[in-house]
C-alpha cells in the first residue's frame, strides 16, 4: 500500500507548513490514521485543519519525550491560557489520547483551588450573572465557599452593582 | 452549540447603530426616515434619549425637576421616571450580561465535552468555585459527567453528609471514584512516605487561619463533621451509585464504624482500589466484607487509626479474602498486628500480588518471607516495604537478602527495610541491632543494579537522636496517637518495649491475651 521507502508521513499545517513525521507519531493521532487507512492509493500530503505550525513543535517535542520516557519533562507552563486553549483543541481534533489527557489535566491545574475572582481574571471570563443567581449559585454549594483553604473573594463587591 | 471564533456573528443588536460614547465624534449615522411603525418610533426615541449622555452639560436631575415644576400638582410623572428608569436599566444589564456571555465564548472556546472533561479533573471544592465563574461554566457543572470522580477530601472539615449525597446524586450513573474526609497537609502520596493516620484537631491545628476562637468556625463545625452515615447514599436508589464505583478511598473519619463501612462495602461490587486511613474500624470485619462483596478488587491499602492494637486478623480471614479477590495486585496494611503465618497466607495465596507495603506492623518477624520467591508464591513481587516493623529481626532480613542474591525475587524492584530503631536482634526483640557487616546490603546492590534497595538505619551506638535526613520528626509525632498510653518510641533508654507489644509468635510470652475483635476501650495496662 504505502510505498515501504518512506516511514515518514507529510502534514500540512493550516499555515502552510509541511512537517515530515515519522509513521509512529501519526499513529498517535488517530483522525490522521484514519484518513490514512481510508485511502487506497498513497498519499502525499495529509492536510491537518485547526492545527499550526507551533502545535506541531510541540507535538514533535512530545513524542520525543515520550519515547525516551521522559513524557513527565513535557511542560505547557510557558503558554499562556489562550495558547493552551488552542492547543487543547487543536490536539483534541487530531485526537491524541495521551498528550490530550496531558493538556486538560494541565488547564484543571490552573483552575484548581482559586477564587472565583482569580479565575475569571486569569481566563478573561466576564461574570453575566444577575445577582440573584450568583447568591443562588454560592448558597447551592455553600460548603465549598466557606473558604478557609482557598484565596478570598475580590469582587463580592462588585456583585451589587 | 459554541460559536467558533472566525464566524461570530452578532445576533443579537437589532439595530446597528452603535450607541455613541463620550469619545466618538458626532459622525453618527444619520437613521432612516422614521416610519409610521410606532415600534421603530419607540427606538427612536430611545436613542435620542441615549444620545442625551453625550451632552457635556447634562443635568437630568434639574431637566426634570424643571419639567415636573411646569406640570400640574397632580403630575405622575415621578412614578413615571421611577418606572421608566427602572425599565432602561434592567434593559441594559440584560444586554450587558448578553454581551459577557458573548465574549466569554469567545475567550473560552473549548465545547461542553471538553469542559466536562476538565471539570472532571477538579477536586469538588474548586469545581463549586468554576461553577460560580460565569453561566458557562455554571451550566457545565450541572453535567454528571464533572462528577465522576468526587474529590471530597479537604484540610479541616468541611464537608458534611448532606454535601455527600448531594454529589452523589449529582453524579449519577457517572459515578465512578470517591474520596472523603480530612487528609492533613503534610500527607504524601502513600506506599513509600510516614503515616498519614491523623486525628482531626492535629490537621485543625495545622491548617492556616483556623482558629477555634473563630465564631463562624464553631458554630458551623458540628454541622460540618462526617457521621457514621456519610455513604450511605451510596446504597440508595436500589444501589445504583455504588455500583459502577471504582475507586473509594476514605481518611480520618472519626465517626465512622465497622458496620457503616461494611454497609458501604456491600454496596459496592465493581471496587478496584480501596484506601482507609485513620477510621477506627477492625481489621478483621473489614477484610471480611471486602471478601464478601468486593471481588474485581486490585488495590487494598488500609492503614490502622491505632497503631499496633489492631490484632483481629485471623489465618481464615486471610484464605478467604485470597480466594475472592483474586486479582489483588496491591497490598498495604500498615499498623495493625500482624502474624508471620497469617501473612503468608496472603503473598503465598495473591497470585498477582505485585507491591506489598506492611510498614509500622507489629508481630512479624520476618520469617513468611522464609522459602519464598520462585514458585512457591510471592514470585511476582516487584515492590516490598517493611518499613519501621518493630519485631522485624536482622537475621530473616540477611536470610532474604541472601535469597535474593541466590537469584530468587527476580522482579522485585524495590525493597524497604528501614528502621528508625534498628532492627531485631534474634534472642530479644528489645534489643536493637543493625551492623552493616552482618547485612549483604553491598553485594545485594551489586548484583541486582536495577533494584532500589532502601536501608536507613540509626547509626551504630545511637538511639532516637540520630534520625536519618529522611526520616523528619513528622513520624514521631504521627506515630503516638493521643489514645495511646505514651511514648512507644521515644526512647530505648526506658523500657518502652512492652511485653504487649511481644511477637506473639513466642508461645506464652505475652502477658495480656487479645480477644479476637478489638475493643476500643480496652484499657492497655502496661
Amino acid at each position: 500500500m504505502a510505498s515501504s521507502s518512506s516511514n515518514l508521513i507529510s502534514l500540512k499545517t493550516s499555515d502552510g507548513t509541511v512537517f515530515k513525521v515519522e509513521r509512529a507519531l501519526a499513529k498517535t493521532m488517530k483522525t490522521v490514521q484514519a484518513i490514512i487507512e481510508e485511502a487506497d492509493a498513497n498519499i502525499y500530503m495529509i492536510p491537518i485543519h485547526n492545527v499550526f505550525s507551533h502545535h506541531m513543535d510541540m507535538i514533535i517535542d512530545y513524542y520525543k519525550l515520550s519515547v525516551a520516557g521522559k513524557s513527565k519533562e513535557f511542560s505547557v507552563e510557558k503558554l499562556d491560557n489562550d495558547e493552551l486553549k488552542d492547543f487543547l483543541l487543536a490536539v483534541h481534533y487530531l485526537n491524541m489520547e495521551d498528550l490530550f489527557e496531558v493538556l486538560t489535566q494541565a488547564v484543571a491545574d490552573r483552575l484548581e483551588k482559586k477564587s472565583v475572582g482569580y479565575v475569571r481574571k486569569y481566563f478573561g471570563i466576564e461574570n453575566d450573572f444577575t445577582p440573584e443567581e450568583y447568591a443562588a449559585i454560592r448558597k447551592k454549594n455553600d460548603w465549598a465557599f466557606k473558604g478557609d483553604d482557598i484565596e478570598p473573594e475580590e469582587d463580592e463587591e462588585k456583585q451589587e452593582e | 452549540m459554541r460559536l467558533v471564533m472566525d464566524t461570530v456573528e452578532e445576533e443579537f443588536v437589532e439595530i446597528p447603530i452603535p450607541i455613541p460614547s463620550s469619545t466618538s465624534s458626532s459622525s453618527m449615522a444619520k437613521r432612516p426616515c422614521p416610519s409610521q411603525n410606532p415600534r421603530m418610533e419607540l427606538e427612536n426615541l430611545l436613542y435620542q434619549f441615549l444620545s442625551l449622555s453625550d451632552r457635556p452639560s447634562l443635568s437630568l436631575d434639574l431637566s426634570f425637576e424643571n419639567l415636573l415644576q411646569s406640570m400640574p400638582p397632580d403630575t405622575d410623572l415621578i412614578d413615571r421616571a421611577l418606572k421608566m428608569g427602572s425599565l432602561l436599566l434592567d434593559a441594559a444589564k440584560h444586554s450587558s450580561r448578553k454581551r459577557a456571555s458573548n465574549h466569554n465564548s469567545i475567550v473560552w472556546p473549548l465545547p461542553p465535552d471538553l469542559t466536562f472533561k476538565i471539570f472532571s479533573m477538579l477536586d469538588t471544592q474548586s469545581l463549586c468555585y468554576v461553577s460560580a465563574a460565569c453561566s458557562f461554566f455554571s451550566k457545565c457543572a450541572k453535567d454528571p459527567l464533572c462528577y465522576e470522580n468526587l474529590d471530597l477530601t479537604t484540610l479541616v472539615p468541611k464537608v458534611n453528609n448532606a454535601v455527600v449525597a448531594t454529589m452523589i446524586q449529582r453524579a449519577g450513573k457517572a459515578l465512578r471514584s470517591l474520596k472523603l474526609g480530612v487528609v492533613p497537609a503534610t500527607a504524601c502520596s502513600p506506599g513509600f512516605c510516614q503515616p498519614m493516620v491523623s486525628t482531626i484537631r492535629k490537621a485543625i491545628v495545622e491548617a492556616p487561619n483556623f482558629s477555634w476562637n473563630d465564631k463562624r468556625s464553631r458554630q458551623g463545625r458540628e454541622s460540618s463533621v462526617l457521621t457514621r452515615c456519610c455513604l450511605s447514599p451510596l446504597s440508595g436508589d436500589g444501589g445504583a451509585p455504588g455500583a459502577l464505583l471504582r475507586k473509594l478511598h476514605l481518611y480520618n473519619i472519626e465517626r465512622m464504624d465497622s458496620t457503616s463501612l461494611c454497609g458501604a462495602l456491600s454496596a459496592c461490587p465493581s471496587l478496584l482500589d480501596l484506601e482507609i486511613v485513620g477510621i477506627h474500624v477492625e481489621l478483621r470485619q473489614t477484610l471480611m466484607s471486602v471478601s464478601a462483596n468486593c471481588h474485581l478488587i486490585e488495590r487494598l491499602f488500609f492503614e490502622s487509626s491505632r497503631t499496633g492494637r489492631d490484632d483481629s486478623l485471623k489465618a481464615q480471614t486471610c484464605s478467604e479474602l485470597v480466594n475472592n479477590c483474586p486479582n489483588l495486585t496491591s497490598l498495604s496494611l500498615r499498623g495493625f498486628k500482624l502474624h508471620d503465618c497469617k501473612v503468608r497466607i496472603l503473598v503465598k495465596g495473591f497470585r498477582k500480588l505485585k507491591y506489598v507495603d506492611f510498614s509500622s506492623s507489629y508481630s512479624i518477624t520476618g520469617n513468611f518471607l522464609r522459602n519464598l520467591g520462585n514458585c512457591n508464591g510471592g514470585n511476582l513481587l516487584e515492590v516490598l516495604i517493611l518499613r519501621d516493623c518493630m519485631h522485624l529481626k536482622e537475621m530473616e532480613v540477611i536470610r532474604f537478602l541472601t535469597a535474593i542474591l541466590a537469584g530468587d525475587f527476580k522482579l522485585l524492584m524495590h525493597l524497604d527495610i528501614s528502621n528508625r530503631e534498628g532492627l531485631a536482634c534474634e534472642a530479644d526483640w528489645y534489643h536493637r541491632c543493625y551492623s552493616s557487616n552482618n547485612m549483604p546490603i553491598k553485594q545485594v546492590l551489586e548484583a541486582r543494579p536495577d533494584m532500589r534497595l532502601v536501608a536507613e538505619y540509626p547509626s551504630e551506638g545511637s538511639y532516637a537522636e540520630t534520625f536519618d535526613a529522611e526520616m523528619n520528626s513528622d513520624i514521631s509525632l504521627q506515630f503516638s496517637s493521643p489514645t495511646s498510653d505514651g511514648s512507644i518510641f521515644m526512647s530505648t533508654s526506658e523500657s518502652s518495649y512492652n511485653s504487649d507489644h511481644g511477637s506473639g509468635n513466642e508461645e506464652g510470652q505475652d502477658a495480656v491475651i487479645y480477644g479476637e475483635s478489638s475493643d476500643e476501650d480496652n484499657n492497655m495496662n502496661l
